[in-house]
């Protein structure tokens, strides 16, 4: 569970970027935040991470995360941030970077965890070519084994779907709810907002730097929060007996 | 060939090539000694003192000062490309040669006369220096290009102190022009007593580091989720890298570019990898800095050509055929 209370993020004197947010991320959920670009959702990351100073508090189980060392912090909260680097390691050495906070030494066992990891985003055929001459699409997937090889109970995802196809988004969905079902806390930020209804336990919009809304999906449909925060227009098709939303500009 | 196999290698062939180029330096300068010669002022026969004079008093010296230079500026290099996870970060850019060669040339212009006082000043210039551009950077966030930048500022400082000493009085510059070129030659025993447990203990401490230093190349963002206190690790490899650097620039003046290049080279051979960069990287400056420098006493026996020069005649083009050779294979 991550726990946000009244966290104030400012740059400067002048410049409030989050102003007193206080919801909780469950364990065993997704949580997805919702906002234009620019308003803050990355930063609430980053100071859930811990990165970047902020007042209020944040806690994983009633554990203040800001009072964690951080090999300690590396066990508990994780995140796959917006802008990937491209180093000049192979596939398989980046991911079994996912182990540095574990302090493992890397036995057999943990070599074919990183291997089932790699296989498991499609990408053994590459598991030892240098990461840094992948495209966009597939380093987001060394770095979402990497983190899932991390293992830890939060993991936060900052817009992991962008490069991604849409065939490999679906898988992507699929592992975050296997993720979720093993009780894992997890937090993303998405801009799609007709996937995040569909997949969120939870749904959280920040705007004008506050949290605007918090609650469920079907809360959100109820109260149009699509609708009055984004300006979006609803369409509703059928898949069998399911109703499904989806929502346009 | 499997990774075990591939180290076994490399750094077997690293070591066997040190060894190489230590027992050259030793055997041979522009003095020419005969194998008689050698072995007697080796073991301090009987008849053989002056070969033994050579050998202990110059050419022992110089092997060391030669070695143990070239591992502290690489080892410095390879530390701030891996903490600024910028390729083309090498000691001067904090601030290890501008703020070295100032300080130089303010002993040189407040005591003409005593040239003993040049590596201490040395060695605390680029001390000060360094310690300025991490005070200045962590004011503004320890990140790298702040890092960067601050040395950029301190350089163009410390360059215009030394252009304007240089203006002032030409015997002044003169004096300085050999630091500023560096070389090993008239090193002796006692003036490497301080600098080579620093870069030792320096050593040690990267290799206590690598492993997170190893996360640097995610960027700061991905290190801090894999457990890295960014800053803490990074401030520790700066002052590890001043440190190195300084010990090595106070007796063998200014060769930076050997912590440009070696570095390059050991990440090339090592694939990335940070701990075995660390353990390659001094090996193979203390390889180049031998080799180059001796070539450089006994090409032109008795004119010794200054280490800077062969240092880039056999480092380029081994750097240039590693660099077109991966481009080749990707």
């Amino acid at each position: 569970m991550l726990e946000f209370s009244n966290v104030t993020v400012q740059y400067g004197k002048a410049r409030t970027v989050l102003r007193d947010i206080s919801f909780t991320a469950g364990s065993g959920e997704i949580t997805v935040l919702l906002g234009q670009n620019g308003c803050g959702k990355s930063t609430l990351l980053r100071a859930a991470m811990q990165e970047i100073p902020c007042t209020g508090k944040i806690f994983c189980d009633k554990t203040d995360l800001s009072a964690l060392s951080a090999a300690s912090r590396g066990r508990l909260i994780s995140m796959l941030p917006q802008h990937l680097p491209a180093p000049t390691l192979t596939v398989r050495e980046t991911v079994a970077l996912g182990y540095a906070p574990h302090a493992t030494r890397l036995g057999a066992s943990e070599w074919a965890r990183v291997d089932e990891r790699i296989a498991e985003m499609g990408l053994s055929a590459l598991a030892d070519r240098p990461v840094c001459t992948l495209s966009g699409g597939e380093r987001q997937k060394v770095f979402l084994a990497m983190l899932l090889t991390q293992d830890t109970p939060i993991l936060l995802l900052d817009e992991p779907t962008t490069y991604m196809d849409l065939s490999f988004t679906a898988h992507f969905f699929d592992i975050l709810g296997r993720e979720r079902n093993r009780g894992k806390t997890i937090l993303l930020v998405m801009h799609d907002v007709s996937d995040a209804l569909r997949i969120a336990d939870r749904v959280a919009v920040i705007r004008d730097a506050a949290l605007a809304f918090c609650g469920t999906p079907r809360e959100a449909l109820e109260q149009n929060v699509p609708e009055n925060s984004f300006g979006l227009t609803r369409y509703t098709a059928k898949r069998g007996e399911k109703t499904v939303y989806f929502f346009k500009a | 060939m499997n990774q075990k196999r591939r180290d076994a290698a490399l750094f077997g062939g690293a070591l066997l090539l040190l060894l190489v180029s230590l027992l050259l330096s030793l055997r041979f300068g522009s003095t020419y000694l005969t194998n008689a010669e050698f072995f007697g002022g080796i073991f301090r026969k009987e008849g053989y003192k002056s070969a033994s004079v050579i050998l202990r008093a110059i050419r022992l010296p110089r092997m060391l000062a030669g070695a143990f230079a070239g591992a502290g500026l690489a080892l410095s290099g390879t530390l701030l490309q891996r903490a600024t996870d910028n390729p083309l970060a090498a000691p001067n850019i904090i601030g290890i040669n501008a703020g070295a060669g100032f300080f130089v040339m303010l002993s040189l212009a407040l005591f003409p006369s005593a040239f003993a006082l040049t590596p201490f000043a040395a060695f605390a210039g680029a001390m000060l220096s360094a310690a300025g551009i991490l005070a200045l950077s962590h004011k503004v966030g320890l990140d790298k290009t702040a890092v960067v930048l601050c040395g950029v500022a301190f350089s163009a400082l410390f360059g215009a102190g030394i252009s304007f000493f240089s203006v002032l009085d030409d015997d002044l510059l003169a004096s300085y022009t050999g630091f500023s070129i560096g070389g090993l030659q008239g090193v002796t025993l006692r003036e490497l007593y301080f600098p080579i447990p620093i870069i030792l203990i320096c050593f040690i401490g990267a290799l206590l580091l690598s492993r997170k230093l190893e996360l640097f190349c995610l960027g700061d963002s991905l290190a801090h989720s894999l457990g890295v206190s960014v800053k803490r690790v990074r401030l520790f490899a700066l002052v590890l890298a001043a440190a190195s650097a300084a010990a090595a620039v106070s007796f063998a003046g200014l060769l930076g570019f050997v912590g440009l290049l070696v570095p390059h080279i050991a990440r090339k051979l090592t694939r990335g990898n940070a701990r075995r960069e660390i353990l390659l990287s001094p090996v193979g400056g203390a390889v180049l800095l031998l080799l180059a420098d001796l070539f450089g006493r006994v090409l032109f026996s008795p004119t010794e050509i200054p280490v800077g020069i062969f240092t880039a005649l056999l480092g380029v083009p081994f750097f240039l055929s590693l660099l077109l050779g991966r481009k080749r294979h990707a």
